[in-house]
């Protein structure tokens, strides 16, 4: 009798994984941090990869922005944080900060994909080398940025920023890094009201370096989940 | 992201005699909820469903005023805060519609600088995600505690008037707590008309929509009495309600007591009618159908316990240090024992301050951020100090 071998993606977890649980990358009691899943689907819908790792951090201005917020900076006197421009940016509380709702075709903030693989250092500003959008040669198409709602469970509670970049550019891409790229806003203490609400910078606060690099066929489309975690 | 957490005591001369270090447990749900709803731009009309510090219900977003004169200042994550009674301007909203060079907050865009910040309680119940307070907050000030239940807050004198509740209404008033109590029962000076019947006495969280109105959300406690019985007139009676529950009330924050007669009598609450009310004269008639005689002052006597105190210091959220691979900052809070005994420290925790404005009128509460059990116990003597910082540190 003929039998029809099923391909199964191979699910790689990289970290501590409880044995009860192999999917769930086990975080130290009081951790905070963000757990990386990526998947790689097929034109046919099938998936060819799939990876969970730990993320390995947030960088300087996650703390810069959150400071921000804890200390009520007001616009008199606002913080200065280095922007993905490498430019040093005033910013103030706001209820826009750390806005990471990008829509499709946006690239400048939300969950961004890069080709530079050097290695993550706590002050990087923005990705090494990033993947613009589009349908280019060496492009990915960026989604828009989705949220799974917060929950919680016995030990651990958590909420995930998904993105989808679909291959149109006709050729193989490599993806070697990925981060989370956030907004924070400007002040205008010297204007009677606020002239241009729509106008913030953005920021990194994530950034991870994949060493075996993620392949993206053409005609692929590679998802990415940021789970941010808090374990007690 | 690791958090250490370090406890030091100190004595009048400020010598250490103990420092505690361990990892922190620490963050709870609601720090991801605030993220959340920060990273999605969550809107007003889809707010995440949170319960305040004292159990009473929200609802939070990061919904600014639109236009070209809103400032989007409203904070989800305030957690530097002043001493004991200094106040935190949660939210700055401006009012709709007008020019932004106005910045006019309600009251209850306020808070008092205790419930920001780091806090200190009595309870080592364990930690989890789903913690939504400290277990036994300990209040801030030099006060001994105050047990068994006693008056704790009232007005109890002046009434030239009388505010009227027919069958199956409710009033009555609201009021911002003016200390942390735990609420055993409630005295209201009462007579009535007819047969009132079992009249029900509720609280309620509360919070401003607007200068003239505000809002409710969860049933706290509740109790009920004969109406029938009391008398006809003066002298009036205080009839007294024991609640289903104690109610643990914390400073700044806003409570609504109501009554409602269930037979085909009325009942009377007696009250000082005046039309110069001071702007922080908060015990005022809110009529639950919407309207708002602000006229009334409805007597009242809020009868229960409360905790020795400590002195709340300043939180401070400083010292970002940045050397490759790392970086940290600290919380920290200082807390002073001037209450004549010991105070056991069992748990600690961060409270954040957190708003709701959906229409330029903010209503402002602390969520619980983190919470960790302290073992074993700190005994803080009084004339000592204790230290609490918190130092979050990432490494790449």
């Amino acid at each position: 009798m003929e039998t029809n071998k099923v391909r199964v993606a191979r699910v790689n977890l990289e970290g501590k994984a409880s044995p009860f649980d192999p999917d769930h990358l086990v975080f130290a009691p009081g951790d905070l941090g963000a757990i990386l899943e990526w998947t790689v689907t097929g034109k046919d819908g099938k998936v060819r990869e799939h990876r969970v790792v730990k993320s390995r951090s947030y960088v300087r201005q996650f703390f810069d922005l959150l400071m921000v917020q804890m200390n009520s900076v007001s616009e008199l006197v606002p913080a200065t944080i280095r922007d993905t421009g490498n430019i040093d940016r005033e910013i103030c509380v706001s209820a826009l900060n750390f806005a990471c709702n990008a829509v499709a075709n946006t690239d400048s903030y939300g969950i961004q994909v890069g080709i530079g693989n050097t290695a993550p250092t706590i002050s990087d500003c923005k990705l090494q080398t990033q993947i613009a959008h589009g349908s280019g040669a060496g492009q990915l198409q960026y989604g828009g940025v989705t949220f799974g709602l917060p929950t919680s469970d016995a030990t651990q509670s958590h909420f995930t920023v998904t993105r989808n970049f679909s291959n149109q550019s006709g050729n193989t891409i490599t993806v070697y890094e990925i981060g989370l790229v956030v907004k924070g806003d400007i002040p205008e203490p010297w204007q009677v009201w606020k002239t241009n609400i729509a106008v913030q910078y953005n920021f990194l606060t994530i950034r991870d370096v994949i060493a075996a690099g993620i392949n993206i066929l053409n005609g692929e489309t590679l998802t990415v989940n940021y789970r941010q975690v808090a374990n007690v | 992201m690791r958090t250490l957490l370090t406890l030091e005591r100190k004595n009048g001369n400020r010598q250490l005699q103990e420092r505690r270090q361990q990892g922190s447990r620490s963050f709870t749900q609601y720090l991801m909820e605030l993220l959340y709803i920060c990273h999605a731009q969550i809107q007003y009309a889809a707010g995440r469903g949170v319960y305040q510090v004292d159990g009473g219900y929200r609802a939070i977003d990061s919904q600014y005023l639109t236009g070209n004169n809103a400032r989007a200042n409203r904070n989800t994550l305030i957690v530097a805060a002043p001493a004991g009674n200094g106040q935190v301007w949660v939210s700055g909203e401006s009012v709709a519609g007008g020019s932004s060079a106005s910045l006019t907050p309600g009251v209850q865009s306020l808070l008092p600088g205790e419930l920001i910040g780091i806090q200190l309680g009595s309870s080592n119940q364990v930690v989890t995600p789903q913690d939504k307070y400290l277990v036994s907050r300990l209040p801030h000030g030099q006060r001994t505690p105050v047990s068994p239940a006693v008056s704790l807050d009232a007005v109890t004198t002046g009434d030239n008037n009388q505010f009227y509740t027919g069958s199956g209404n409710w009033n009555g008033l609201y009021i911002i707590a003016k200390r942390q109590m735990v609420i055993s029962s409630i005295k209201l000076l009462l007579y009535r008309n007819g047969t009132p019947g079992i009249i029900t006495l509720q609280v309620l969280s509360a919070y401003s929509v607007s200068g003239t109105s505000i809002g409710l959300s969860t049933l706290l406690a509740s109790a009920t009495t004969n109406g029938d019985t009391l008398p006809t007139g003066a002298p009036y009676e205080w009839r007294e309600f024991v609640l289903s529950s104690p109610v643990l009330m914390l400073p700044g924050m806003g409570y609504h007591i109501r009554i409602s007669p269930a037979g085909t009598g009325a009942v009377y609450w007696r009250a000082n009618y005046t039309t110069n009310i001071a702007y922080t004269t908060y015990p005022r008639t809110w009529n639950t159908m919407g309207s708002y005689p602000q006229y009334y002052v409805l007597l009242y006597d809020l009868i229960g316990t409360t905790p020795r105190e400590i002195e709340y210091g300043a939180c401070e959220v400083s010292g970002l240090s940045v050397v490759n691979p790392n970086a940290s900052f600290i919380i920290r809070r200082l807390f002073t024992n001037n209450s004549g005994g010991d105070v056991t420290v069992r748990e600690c925790g961060i409270y954040a301050g957190s708003s709701w404005s959906p229409s330029g009128y903010s209503g402002s509460f602390p969520l619980c951020i983190c919470r960790d059990v302290v073992s074993p116990d700190i005994v803080v003597a009084n004339g000592e100090v204790l230290a609490v910082t918190y130092r979050p540190q990432i490494t790449v």
